[in-house]
């Protein structure tokens, strides 16, 4: 039977192709594009605060440069990737279906991601936008000189495709399971993208309206959002944290479902209180949508609301603590080895908590006002999204790689490769919670020079982390075309992606899938 | 709920279609005698039966898959996360504020900035050209 | 294949899953309009009272009549395709298509009187400023437009079911139909918010 890859090569079957594993595909060379386009956007950004002055770039490019890092990385590489890669490939595969439940509308959302990632990188190159990724009003409305509304707009196409994607996945999920594998059989990389989908398609939305309103007050100068024509800025952040809170969740749930396969399979154990696992991915996507004003508590809010938000975003440690205990759970006693995806899966693990536990400084009151509009702020989320989401997102491509390619990634290089992701990563952010601590405000190309020694420091690990992302690029193109020819299931999985074939045929499964006992003990019949 | 003849369909709808006529004259007339705030309590009421009457008679949420409902009631349901948290944020905001709330919070601003730090406005032209 | 693939009564149910979880997402959609307004409505209750009343109720009146009787063709065209009436599920979706095209003419001229009353936002509104009219005919206009919009859509979709189910040989596209209805209904709901939103917010002072 010839693989999904062999089958249709030409680009045009490769751009007309409803086959989830080839749009899968799809979504992995662009997002890979836009990770290094605005990883290039940081690297400029990290040069330039080597040095106390503001010397390699007026102040108006860097604006322009940490927006364009901002916008490029949160909606053109973090949300779409372990969903639309990962969770594209391999949700039909787990459930023993054939594809998706539209797949026509997949590969729509594809086109549709594109045309606004083109839309945007259109918008930077006319000159770019200075408002910051969170375009606050009335600076993005009244004030702002810059190509505000292409961006805008471009934004709010692309979160169609989030909407599609996370429909389809919701559909999928309900409608195509195989006969026999019922919801607490289901792997947690499925249960966290169905928590995920529910984030797209209802926050999403309320995003793309945001945005329109803002093209609105922008285009015609009427108030919404300009409190001198009778509009409420509060309002903005209302609307728009609504959305961005969840979207961390959109970044970070899948990035549980990932490590939650990874860990169980190279500790040789089932995974710690599974059912636990469900529920508290599930609690945390509701929790999510009710913490949003932990974001503005310095804007001049209700100091009532203020309590209120702050109360919540406590309640979102207990499920996010029950996943870590859980998966240190998982280690006790397991036999582990430590291939490159558990280096991922236990730096992340690591990461995450270091990210999740500052965050509750960030969600008291009183802290808050000193630690936030500081570097605190930059360090606790990148801490959340590179050291835990990209950090899952190599994991899982490193997991799943031989699945999908057919061949067996350089076992040393992944791991060097990871282990300087780690150390890089470290070096890059821990010195930006030191200088939040003392004082250090974001979004300013120049800084008081007592800040430098910590500031060169992040620098120089911003550069063995450039060059750790460099690496996999290499190592993993190179095994495309002489690397080890994989197995069907090179790592003991027990996931029903691993009962078929290396990489899967068109069809996924060979006979019919039907599935008798849990997932993580012995999955389905039907091996290729 | 249907009759399978298109004869009761015919009359299932029309009776649905007439109720929706009967609460829109309702809506309308309640509306023009001065009830203040109560016009928006009764205006938002009658606004639900009629939603809610679309939803079963004619969405179908009554057929036999329940997850159409589920959908339906789980976006109910965040709508209302979204305008309650803001809204009792709004209505408590003046009650009393912090010590980095700006004095003129809640008044409107003068057009143009309150200082000369203030950056300037775009020069837009004005709608209507 | 026999891989978890679904028959006719299963697509049916499939399809209407996925159109609720996009109305779902549509729904959130219209929040942030739904929030504008209430916080205008709270905070500035006497322009908004003034604002409300320059709208023309009677042709928001007959609009939303003209609505929800195509609502109901609409409902007609989807009960009765189960019966497989060719003829009628066609004319029932012509009839639902084309009062959504007269709503949508009302709607223009409305507009056009609006504009000519200098009751769109801006330095020559004809309202007092600063008391919340401007804002209550921003979320006006921008809720009436997208409204709109997906009625145009609406229209569309429902004229390019009509010519399916013209040209149709065989059984009519069941789970088609039923997403066109729900998509149909769903504009029919929002405006059945708006109405009270937009016109009836204190027609006598």
């Amino acid at each position: 039977m010839s693989s999904y890859l062999t089958e249709g090569p030409t680009l045009r079957q490769w751009l007309t192709t409803t086959d989830h594993k080839k749009v899968a595909i799809l979504y992995a060379i662009a997002i890979t594009l836009f990770f290094f386009i605005g990883g290039a956007a940081a690297v400029i950004i990290r040069l330039e605060l080597a040095t106390p002055q503001g010397d390699l770039v007026p102040a108006q490019t860097y604006n322009e440069l940490f927006t364009a890092h901002g916008v490029i990385m949160v909606w053109f590489f973090l949300i779409p990737s372990i969903p639309s890669v990962l969770g594209n490939f391999l949700i039909p595969l787990m459930i023993g279906a054939r594809d998706l439940a539209f797949p026509r509308l997949n590969l729509a959302s594809w086109y549709i991601y594109l045309i606004g990632g083109v839309g945007t990188l259109w918008g930077m190159l006319l000159g770019g936008v200075d408002t910051g990724w969170t375009f606050y009003t009335p600076f993005s409305t009244m004030f702002s000189n810059s190509h505000v509304i292409i961006v805008v707009l471009s934004v709010f196409f692309t979160g169609f495709s989030s909407i599609l994607t996370g429909l389809n996945f919701i559909v999928t999920i309900h409608r195509l399971r195989a006969p026999g594998l019922t919801w607490f059989k289901l792997p947690l990389f499925v249960w966290a993208h169905y928590a995920t989908s529910i984030i797209l398609v209802l926050a999403t939305p309320v995003l793309a309206m945001t945005m329109v309103l803002i093209v609105i007050e922008r285009l015609f100068q009427v108030g919404i959002f300009d409190p001198a024509l009778g509009g409420d800025p509060l309002l903005f952040q209302h609307l728009f944290w609504f959305y961005s809170h969840p979207a961390v969740y959109i970044m970070v749930l899948p990035a549980m479902g990932v490590v939650s396969e990874i860990i169980p399979t190279f500790a040789r154990r089932k995974i710690f209180g599974y059912r636990f696992m469900a529920y508290a991915i599930m609690g945390i996507a509701l929790l999510g949508f009710l913490v949003w004003g932990h974001h503005m508590f310095t804007s001049g809010m209700s100091m009532y609301a203020g309590m209120t938000f702050s109360l919540l975003s406590f309640f979102v440690a207990v499920p996010s603590a029950i996943k870590v205990f859980n998966w240190t759970a998982t280690l006790y006693k397991g036999s582990i080895t430590f291939d490159a995806p558990m280096l991922y899966a236990l730096g992340f693990i690591g990461l995450f908590t270091i990210g999740g536990l500052t965050g509750l400084f960030l969600a008291a009151l009183a802290l808050d006002v000193h630690l936030t509009h500081t570097y605190f702020v930059v360090a606790h989320f990148h801490y959340i999204m590179v050291g835990g989401a990209v950090a899952a997102y190599l994991g899982g491509i490193h997991f799943w790689w031989p699945k999908v390619t057919g061949r067996m990634y350089p076992e040393m290089w992944a791991r060097v490769a990871a282990a300087m992701l780690f150390f890089g990563f470290n070096l890059t952010f821990f010195p930006q919670y030191l200088l939040g601590y003392e004082g250090m405000p974001r979004r300013y190309h120049s800084y008081a020079p007592e800040y430098q020694l910590l500031n060169v420091l992040s620098s120089a690990g911003a550069s063995i982390l450039a060059i750790g992302y460099l690496l996999p690029l290499c190592y993993l193109a190179w095994s495309l075309f002489y690397g080890r020819h994989a197995p069907s299931n090179p790592w003991e999985g027990r996931g029903l992606e691993w009962k078929t074939l290396s990489p899967p045929p068109v069809e996924n499964f060979s006979n019919p899938v039907v599935v008798h006992s849990h997932v993580h003990e012995v999955a389905g019949e039907g091996a290729a | 709920m249907t009759e399978r003849s298109a004869v009761g369909i015919v009359r299932n709808v029309a009776k649905v279609w007439l109720a929706l006529l009967g609460l829109l004259a309702l809506t309308v007339g309640t509306a023009l005698l001065p009830l203040g705030l109560w016009n928006t309590v009764l205006n938002t009421v009658i606004a639900l039966i009629k939603v809610v009457l679309i939803g079963l008679c004619f969405m179908e949420l009554l057929r036999h898959d329940s997850l159409p409902r589920l959908m339906a009631v789980v976006a109910l349901f965040f709508l209302l996360i979204q305008l309650g948290q803001t809204i009792s944020e709004h209505l408590t905001r003046g009650i009393s504020t912090t010590p980095w709330t700006p004095p003129a919070q809640r008044a409107p601003l003068q057009h143009g900035g309150v200082d000369a730090a203030t950056p300037s406005r775009r020069a837009y032209p004005a709608p209507g050209h | 294949m026999s891989l978890t693939t679904i028959d006719d009564a299963g697509r049916l149910e499939t399809v209407r899953l996925g159109m609720w979880a996009f109305l779902a997402s549509e729904l959130m959609f219209f929040g942030p309009l739904l929030l504008g307004w209430a916080y205008g409505r709270i905070s500035m209750p006497d322009g908004f009272a003034w604002a409300s009343r320059q709208t023309d109720l009677w042709l928001g009146t007959l609009n939303t009549a003209i609505l929800l009787s195509s609502s109901a063709a609409m409902a007609l065209a989807v009960q009765l395709s189960a019966l497989q009436l060719k003829r009628q599920v066609g004319r029932c979706l012509l009839a639902c298509a084309a009062l959504g095209v007269v709503f949508l003419l009302i709607k223009f001229y409305e507009w056009h009187r609006e504009w000519a009353e200098h009751l769109f936002p801006g330095p020559d509104f004809a309202g007092p400023a600063h008391t919340g009219a401007p804002y209550f005919f921003v979320v006006y206009f921008s809720a009436t437009f997208l409204h709109a919009i997906h009625l145009t859509i609406g229209i569309g979709v429902t004229l390019t079911m009509w010519r399916r189910v013209h040209k149709s040989l065989g059984p009519l596209p069941q789970p088609a139909l039923h997403a066109a209805g729900l998509y149909w209904h769903f504009v029919d709901v929002v405006w059945v918010a708006l109405f009270p939103m937009l016109y009836l917010v204190e027609r006598t002072p």
